[in-house]
C-alpha cells in the first residue's frame, strides 16, 4: 500500500499543525482511486492516514502521539468518536507508524498532543462520516438530509431503516470526498467536555501494558552500558576476563558511550558487568562544577546581557530616581533530571540480508527515531519500522535519541534483537538536564508602592545551541553547535553572540505585569552539561522568578500580593480571572494557624493559564506544604477529570523540584544517583490538592505542562509569608534550613549583645 | 547450578538461576511476566512490588534464592479476565494512572495493606504508600481509590 498518496495534515517542524488545510480540500482523482483501491482489496474504508472503519463496524484509529500519561489515547478517541459518532469502546487505537509524509515529524511535547489535533482528528472523522452517510444514502436510495447517525448506527428519520457503518465501509470508498466536512457544534458534543474513564486504565492496572522494557521477542538479547564516571570519557583499558565468565555473556565491547555487555539475559549482563576493571581516559566535563558556574554567573550577571529581547521604557533611567525603593536579588534554579519511573531502554534488530530495521522505542520522536536508526543501521528510512510502547513517563526525556542511538550501535553487532537497559544510576547520571539558570532581577517601587522598573538577567544553558556530544544523537534539524573554539575561561563560558533566548526567556520576556520600565535579557551560558526540554521547559524556572519577584516588589509596596498583581493585570484578562478565582476559591486572606501563611502565584504557559494558592508552613521545625488550590483556564476542557489530573501532576512534579531536588556537578561528575539522593514527593508530603476549571470558550489548550510554573513561587510566597524568609535558591528544603540556622546565629549574636549591654 | 523452585500465582516453576539474582528479574526474564517494573534497583521506588505470603516486598532487593517456600503472587496472580480486584476496579474509576509505570506496584501495595487493614486510616494508607514512587504525581488519586476500594470491597461482600 501507497501512504503517500493518502490525504494527509500537513505537519511543521516543531509539531505544529497546519490545520485542516491539505486535509480534505484537495481530494485528487488519483487519492479517491486509492481510497477504493484499499477498500477493494481490504475491505475497509480508509479515507485518510488516521481513521479506518471496517465492515465489521470496528474504527481504527491511528495517532501519530506517543503516550507518556499525558492521556493523549483518552483524547483522540474521544475526539474521533464525538465526531464519528461511534462509540469510544468500538474505537481501536494504537500509536501510528512512523512516517512523516503522513504525520509530519511526529512529536510530542508542548503540551501539544490534544490542542493540536483537535480541529485536524475531527475534520478526518468528519470526512469518514459524511462519506458513510452518502454511501447509506446511495444504497437506500434516499436523501442524506434523513439521515442520522449515532453510535455507530445509521438510521433514516422515518422509514425505520438502519444499519451499522461497517455496512457500507466498502460503499463509502466509493464516495466523494467532501471538501469541507462540517464539524459538530460544541452544544451538539455528546462526550468532548465530560468525565471520560482513560481508555488505557485497564491495562496499566493489569500489567498488560507494553512499556518498552516489556518488549519481548524471540532471540533476544539484553545489553547494559557501563558508562565512565564523567560523560564522555573513553575506555582506555578494558580487563573483562572475569566479565566474559558469567554465563550467558554473548559480548563485551566498547563504544564511545561505554562498555557493553550483551547477555542472554538483563541480570547476566548487569553480573558481568560488576566484574568488569574499565580504565577511563579524560572525560568532556573533566573540571566542571556547578557550583563555580554558579560563582561564575555571579560576576557576570552585572554586565549587559548578551540579548535584551524586551525593553520598555528606560530601566536605567528609573532605578536612579532618588523617590524609589530599589531590590537588587539573585534567583538560582539548579539542573534537573526528569528521572521517569521508567529507566532508559530502547530494542532494535536489524536484518541486514534484507536492509531492514525495527525498533520498539518509548519515544517521543518517532520520525527523528526513524532517521537515526536509518543512519546508523545503514537502511533506508523507509525500511526502519518504529514500534512506539507506552512511555513510563517522559516530561521531555523520551524527547531525545541518545538511548536509540546507543541500542541501534549495539545491535548492529547481531543477528538477533537486542534490548538496552539503563540502570536508574545511569537515568540520573547521563541526563539531559534542566539548565541551571541564574537570575539577577532589579526592580523599582516608588513611594506610592507602584512598581516603576523590571530588570530580569537570565543566565542559563541555551537549549537550542546546544553541542553535539555523541556524533550522531542530534538530529540534522538542530544547528549545529557552534561553540568548539571556546575556551573555559569565565568570560569564554558566556557568548555574546544571539543563541536563541526562545526557551531561555520564555515566560520571562512576556512578564505580564504593567511596569512602565522593563527590560529582559539573556546571555548563553557555555557548558558542555547535555540540556534539554523538562516538563514546561524555561517557564519551569522563570515562573519561580517572576512570580516570586512581583511578590517581593508587592511587599516592598506595603501592597497585598494578591492585590498588587491584580492591579497591574489590566491588559491580561484570563490572568487576572485566574487569579481572582483562585483567591475566592483558597479564602485568600483567611486567618492561617501559627506559622502557617499562603503564597498566590499565577503563571500563563503553552497557552493555558493557572494560578495557584499554597497554605505552607513548620511543624515542628520541618516545612509542610498543607494545600494548593489551582484554577486552570485551558480553553475548552475537553475532559474535565483530565484536565485536573494533569494539573495535580504539574503541581507535585514542581514541588519535587521546588523542595528536594537539584543535580549538582563535582569535578564533572554528578553527585546524585539512585532516589535517595535525587529526592521527589512522596505520598506523605503530598498536599491536598484542589483544582478548579475556568471553562471558557477559547480554543483548547495545554494541561501538561501549565499546572507546573505557578508552584514553586507559590510555594516560596507561602514560605515568605509563614516566616518571614525568602526562597531565592532552589530547591527549598536546604535553602530554608541554611536560612533558618543563619537567622538563629543571627538571633544568638543579637542576645549576646544585648545580654552584654544589660550587664554593663 | 541447581534450580531454584518458585511457587508463583498458584504454579510451582523451576528456574535455573544463581540463588543471589532478584526475584524481579526472575519473574521478569525467566518468567516472562512483565506486569512487575524495573524502577530502581535498591528497593527505593517500589515500582517492582510483588507479594511474599502476601505481603509486599520489593522484589528487586529479593535474591531468588530468599524466597524459599513462600509463595509469590505478582500482578498477573491478583485478577481474573472477568473479574478485576476490587483495587483495579477503583484505579479505573478514579482515573488513577497516567504513565502508569508505577501503577502495577502501588496496586500490590495497597491489596497488602487492604489485606491487613481493610479500612484503613490516612495515615495508615500515608505510612504505607509513601514506599512507592510516582512521577506522575497520581498520589491524591490513589489515596481516593484506596477508600475507593474498601466501599467496593464492602459491597462485594454485602452482595454474597
Amino acid at each position: 500500500m501507497k501512504r503517500r498518496d493518502f490525504l494527509r495534515v500537513s505537519a511543521l517542524a516543531g509539531g505544529a499543525l497546519a490545520v485542516g488545510i491539505n486535509f480534505a480540500g484537495c481530494a485528487s482523482a488519483r487519492q479517491r482511486r486509492e481510497i477504493a483501491r484499499v477498500a477493494e482489496e481490504s475491505g475497509v474504508f480508509r479515507p485518510n492516514a488516521f481513521v479506518t472503519v471496517r465492515p465489521d463496524s470496528k474504527v481504527e484509529l491511528l495517532m501519530p502521539k506517543s503516550e507518556m500519561g499525558q492521556g493523549v489515547t483518552t483524547l483522540h478517541t474521544t475526539l474521533l468518536a464525538e465526531e464519528l459518532e461511534v462509540k469510544l469502546e468500538d474505537v481501536e487505537l494504537s500509536v501510528a507508524p512512523a512516517s512523516q509524509e503522513d504525520y509530519g515529524m511526529m512529536i510530542t511535547g508542548g503540551s501539544t498532543s490534544t490542542p493540536d489535533m483537535f480541529i485536524p482528528l475531527r475534520v478526518a472523522a468528519a470526512t469518514a462520516r459524511e462519506m458513510l452517510l452518502a454511501a447509506a444514502a446511495a444504497s437506500w436510495g434516499v436523501a442524506v438530509s434523513d439521515l442520522s447517525i449515532s453510535e455507530g448506527i445509521i438510521s433514516h428519520k422515518s422509514n425505520g431503516k438502519s444499519a451499522p457503518i461497517g455496512t457500507f465501509a466498502a460503499d463509502a470508498a466509493k464516495q466523494d470526498v467532501p471538501d469541507a466536512p462540517t464539524l459538530k457544534n460544541r452544544e451538539e458534543f455528546k462526550i468532548l467536555g465530560k468525565r471520560v474513564t482513560r481508555v488505557d486504565a485497564h491495562d496499566k492496572v493489569t500489567g498488560k501494558a507494553i512499556f518498552g522494557m516489556d518488549v519481548q521477542l524471540p532471540n533476544m538479547l539484553r545489553a547494559y552500558i557501563l558508562r565512565p564516571p564523567v560523560l564522555g570519557a573513553p575506555a582506555t583499558r578494558v580487563v573483562d576476563a572475569e566479565a566474559k565468565k558469567v554465563p550467558g555473556v554473548v559480548k563485551i565491547f566498547t563504544i564511545d558511550r561505554g562498555v557493553v555487555v550483551v547477555a542472554e539475559k538483563f541480570w547476566q549482563a548487569k553480573m558481568a558487568a560488576a566484574k568488569l576493571e574499565v580504565t577511563w581516559g579524560k572525560g568532556l566535563l573533566d573540571g566542571f562544577d556547578s557550583e563555580q558556574l554558579r560563582k561564575l554567573s555571579a560576576d557576570y550577571s552585572g554586565r549587559k546581557p548578551a540579548n535584551a529581547p524586551r525593553n520598555d521604557g528606560n530601566v536605567k533611567r528609573a532605578l536612579q530616581r532618588d523617590d524609589v525603593q530599589v531590590l537588587d536579588v539573585v534567583y538560582d534554579a539548579p539542573y534537573l533530571s526528569h528521572s521517569p519511573m521508567s529507566p532508559m531502554n530502547c530494542t532494535v534488530q536489524i536484518d541486514k540480508a534484507n536492509d531492514r530495521a525495527e525498533v520498539w522505542a518509548p519515544t517521543q520522536m518517532q520520525v527523528i527515531t526513524q532517521q537515526l536508526v536509518a543512519r546508523i543501521a545503514d537502511v533506508p528510512q523507509e525500511n526502519v519500522k518504529v514500534n512506539t510502547t507506552y512511555l513510563g513517563g517522559g516530561f521531555g526525556r523520551r524527547g531525545i535519541f541518545d538511548f536509540i542511538v546507543e541500542s541501534t550501535t549495539i545491535a548492529k553487532e547481531f543477528d538477533r534483537p537486542v534490548q538496552l537497559i539503563w540502570s536508574r544510576e545511569d537515568d540520573t547520571k547521563f541526563c539531559y538536564y534542566r539548565p541551571q539558570s541564574y537570575n539577577r532581577l532589579i526592580g523599582a517601587v516608588d513611594k506610592e508602592g507602584k512598581p516603576v522598573a523590571w530588570s530580569h538577567h537570565n543566565l542559563s544553558q541555551s537549549l537550542i545551541a546546544q553541542k553535539d556530544l555523541v556524533s550522531g544523537i542530534l538530529p540534522n534539524w538542530i544547528p549545529e553547535a557552534m561553540n568548539s573554539m571556546l575556551s573555559r575561561a569565565s568570560v569564554g563560558l558566556f557568548r555574546s553572540g544571539t543563541v536563541p533566548a526562545v526557551t531561555a526567556l520564555e515566560g520571562a520576556r512576556d512578564m505580564p505585569y504593567a511596569i512602565p520600565n522593563v527590560r529582559v535579557g539573556y546571555t548563553p551560558v557555555i557548558a558542555d552539561v547535555p540540556v534539554l526540554f523538562w516538563r514546561s521547559v524555561g517557564h519551569s524556572f522563570n515562573g519561580f522568578v517572576v512570580e516570586s519577584f512581583i511578590d517581593e516588589m508587592a511587599h516592598a509596596a506595603k501592597k497585598d500580593p494578591f492585590e498588587f498583581r491584580r492591579g497591574l493585570l489590566e491588559e491580561h484578562p484570563r490572568q487576572k480571572a485566574v487569579l481572582e478565582l483562585v483567591a475566592e476559591k483558597a479564602q485568600w486572606g483567611k486567618k492561617m494557624p501559627d506559622g502557617f501563611g499562603q503564597g498566590i502565584a499565577q503563571h500563563h504557559s503553552f497557552g493555558s493559564h493557572c494560578a495557584q494558592v499554597i497554605e505552607a508552613g513548620l511543624v515542628d521545625g520541618e516545612l509542610v506544604v498543607k494545600k494548593v488550590t489551582a484554577v486552570i483556564d485551558c480553553g475548552f476542557a475537553l475532559n474535565p477529570d483530565m484536565v485536573k489530573a494533569q494539573i495535580e501532576g504539574g503541581i507535585i512534579f514542581g514541588l519535587s523540584a521546588a523542595l528536594f531536588q537539584e543535580i549538582t556537578f563535582v569535578n564533572g561528575q554528578v553527585q546524585q544517583a539512585n532516589f535517595d539522593t535525587y529526592r521527589s514527593l512522596r505520598m506523605y508530603q503530598s498536599p491536598e490538592i484542589e483544582v478548579h476549571i475556568l471553562n471558557t470558550e477559547n480554543e483548547p489548550t495545554g494541561v501538561g505542562e501549565p499546572g507546573l510554573p505557578p508552584a514553586a513561587p507559590a510555594l516560596a510566597n507561602a514560605i515568605f509569608a509563614a516566616t518571614g524568609l525568602r526562597m531565592r535558591k532552589m530547591p527549598f528544603k536546604p535553602e530554608l534550613k541554611r536560612l533558618m540556622a543563619e537567622r538563629d546565629v543571627r538571633g544568638e549574636q543579637k542576645q549576646a549583645t544585648a545580654s552584654k549591654e544589660a550587664g554593663q | 547450578m541447581k534450580p531454584v523452585k518458585l511457587k508463583i500465582n498458584g504454579e510451582v516453576k523451576e528456574v535455573e538461576v544463581p540463588e543471589d539474582v532478584p526475584l524481579l528479574w526472575v519473574i521478569r526474564e525467566e518468567l516472562g511476566l512483565t506486569g512487575t517494573k524495573f524502577g530502581c534497583g535498591k528497593a527505593l521506588c517500589g515500582a517492582c512490588t510483588v507479594h511474599l505470603d502476601g505481603k509486599a516486598v520489593r522484589s528487586c532487593s529479593v535474591g531468588v534464592g530468599d524466597v524459599g517456600a513462600r509463595e509469590v503472587t505478582t500482578i498477573e496472580g491478583i485478577y481474573e479476565e472477568d473479574n478485576l480486584h476490587p483495587v483495579q476496579q477503583a484505579w479505573i474509576e478514579e482515573n488513577v494512572p497516567q504513565c502508569g509505570y508505577c501503577q502495577i506496584g502501588q496496586i500490590m501495595s495497597a491489596v497488602a495493606m487492604l489485606s491487613k487493614t481493610p479500612n484503613p486510616t490516612d495515615e495508615q494508607i500515608d505510612a504505607v504508600m509513601s514506599a512507592n514512587l510516582c512521577r506522575c504525581g497520581t498520589y491524591p488519586r490513589i489515596k481516593r481509590a484506596i477508600k475507593r476500594a474498601v466501599e467496593l470491597s464492602a459491597e462485594q461482600k454485602g452482595g454474597k
